[in-house]
């Protein structure tokens, strides 16, 4: 065991020095990253004290308590501190820095430290942590010794364990060539422009304590990816069209090497001049995940020398294509805002000879009303219903310890407190009961939660 | 007949120019004469960068002004506190800035009168010197 750490913390020096873009949340990377954080904040703060308007930092944070309360038996008991009697995190900490120097250029970067699992915040494929070397011997008859390692080609070897609380991660980071309204190319890292509340991912701008469970912790879109982005506007009388355009690495969102596997998506917003606001969207997005284990076998030709050959064999871990689709509205007058989500993601898993598909449904509609809006002081009560369901969990390929269901209902109440637009205090309940196969009786879990955030 | 033609048109433009407690502006030397009410409100949310190809910057007085309050409320649909919470929402998803804000009617004619193609207002009983008033159409 100490063998395997000292090997692994060797990966982790080589992957710090070699390449320079390891992300691994150990506290050496974290102690690297806040050194990466505070140097971009005192450079971009040197130049902003400068007087140059061209350079701008901004961001928010926010810092929750939970408390559940799960049946006695319920599986839910399971995930890390959910049984606990209380749970303090600081959730958020992003830090936004803009760099305009003309019209025509920019560069934006959104960096977040987030004190959660980062196993709900990682997407498929970058949730597994394998040693990245030797770690079992087996002195069989043949002298066969077996290591399962990820392939290097994964772009994955970063070494995220499970349930590892906190981590730094890069949001985005891109660059932005700005033509007119019609053509802005930007290329980098994005956050996946689907829906309503991928995008707008901040606790200030999100009318709850957390985003929708199907963007932070099903993630049926990416969270983000890497590639290039086409946005713009066209103006239909007084009607608005936003679109965007997108070919990226798809969830594998750390390296756009395996070329084969780009993947595309797009989203069209349009803004119509009825009510307050009306805006209706259609996200889509297809890509291929493809993940791999790879075996190395080595067999002893000579005990006595302890000569061995070697020989590597890739076995798939993950390997379908998705294809997702999904519409929103969002509606506001007299003070009440509407707001509703669908999306449906189809996935065909190319492991097995047959190509098994299975579906996921997922949807959430959210109402509020500004019951007081004053400039010190907004007060908006709210109610929040979602829903998931894995069509056919069984031929799911997804269908590993992430999901102990076959899907949810999800009820929130609560109310949002939002003093001087940049403060405020929401205080929510909410009650989850999980479908659970026909085996299993379905559970029911209530919880409540209080947040606190800011942006500055 | 002349004279009451011209006291009409002149009364009509007065009328469009000063709607609501404030007029538009521009520096005198912008070919700007009028612009329409969706072009202003996309031009303050920051979804156009120019009117009829003429780039436009546009700055805010104070959003407490009431001048401000009037002009967000008519042109952009919004009350104030919405406005910020609406660039509010800009700057996280990513998106540009808020446009700058003056804190005195001073400062925005002196801001419109050193550039070019700024776009501001004024409470309508401010004398606009030295700046261009448009047609808000």
């Amino acid at each position: 065991m100490d063998a395997r750490k000292s090997s692994y913390s060797s990966l982790l020096d080589h992957c710090l020095k070699r390449r320079g873009k390891c992300m691994v949340p150990s506290k050496k990377m974290i102690g690297k990253s806040y050194t990466c954080i505070l140097a971009v904040l005192a450079f971009s703060l040197s130049a902003y004290t400068q007087g140059d308007d061209k350079f701008q930092i901004y961001g928010f944070s926010d810092m929750t308590i939970t408390k559940y309360f799960p049946e006695e038996k319920s599986i839910v008991r399971s995930i890390d501190k959910m049984d606990e009697k209380a749970n303090f995190s600081l959730d958020h900490v992003n830090l936004y820095t803009s760099f305009r120097p003309n019209k025509h250029l920019r560069f934006l970067a959104e960096l977040s430290f987030q004190d959660e699992p980062v196993y709900f915040q990682d997407s498929v494929g970058q949730r597994w942590i394998m040693p990245a070397m030797p770690d079992f011997f087996i002195p069989e008859s043949d002298s066969v010794w077996v290591t399962p390692k990820l392939a290097p080609k994964n772009k994955i070897q970063r070494g995220i364990t499970i349930f590892d609380w906190g981590s730094f991660s890069v949001e985005r980071a891109l660059f932005s060539v700005y033509l007119n309204r019609y053509f802005n190319f930007s290329f980098g890292k994005f956050i996946t422009p689907a829906g309503i509340w991928n995008v707008d991912h901040g606790s200030p701008v999100i009318m709850t304590i957390s985003q929708p469970t199907q963007y932070s912790y099903a993630q049926i879109y990416p969270k983000s990816q890497l590639g290039i982005m086409e946005d713009g506007k066209i103006f239909i009388g007084d009607a608005d069209l936003s679109y965007s355009l997108y070919l990226s690495s798809g969830r594998d969102n750390q390296s756009l090497y395996r070329v084969k596997d780009l993947s595309v998506g797009g989203q069209m917003r349009l803004n119509l001049p009825l009510l307050d606001e009306f805006t209706i969207g259609f996200s889509g997005y297809t890509g291929r995940v493809n993940t791999k284990l790879r075996y190395a076998v080595y067999t002893i030709k000579d005990l006595a020398t302890f000569a061995f050959e070697s020989q590597f064999t890739d076995i798939d871990t993950f390997k379908y294509r998705e294809n997702v689709v999904g519409g929103d509205i969002r509606l506001n007058k007299w003070r009440t805002t509407l707001q509703a989500e669908v999306n449906y993601q189809h996935i065909t898993d190319h492991r097995k000879s047959s190509n098994n598909t299975s579906g996921t449904l997922a949807t959430y509609v959210i109402g509020s009303v500004d019951v007081l809006k004053k400039e010190a002081l907004k007060i908006t009560p709210y109610a929040y219903y979602e829903y998931l369901k894995y069509g056919d969990r069984l031929q799911n390929p997804l269908n590993n310890i992430t999901v102990m269901s076959d899907g949810y209902h999800k009820f929130m109440g609560g109310i949002n407190f939002r003093a001087f637009t940049n403060y405020g205090i929401k205080l929510e309940y909410n009650f989850t009961k999980l479908l659970m196969s026909e085996s299993s009786s379905e559970e029911e879990i209530s919880g409540v939660g209080a947040q606190f955030y800011i942006a500055f | 007949m002349k004279w009451i033609i011209a006291t009409l048109l002149t009364w009509s433009w007065v009328t469009m120019a000063l709607c609501g407690d404030y007029v538009v502006i521009v520096n005198k030397n912008n070919p700007l004469s009028s612009v329409s009410m969706t072009d202003l409100k996309r031009l303050y949310t920051g979804k156009l960068d120019n009117i009829d190809n003429n780039s436009a910057i546009p700055v805010n007085l104070s959003l407490d002004n009431p001048a401000a309050i009037s002009f967000l409320k008519e042109v952009v649909g919004m009350e104030n506190t919405d406005y910020k919470s609406f660039w509010l929402a800009q700057q996280i998803r990513g998106g540009s800035s808020a446009p700058v804000v003056k804190k005195s009617e001073a400062d925005m004619l002196s801001f419109i009168k050193e550039n070019s193609n700024a776009v501001g207002y004024i409470p309508k009983g401010t004398a606009p010197d030295g700046v261009k008033v448009i047609d808000v159409k």
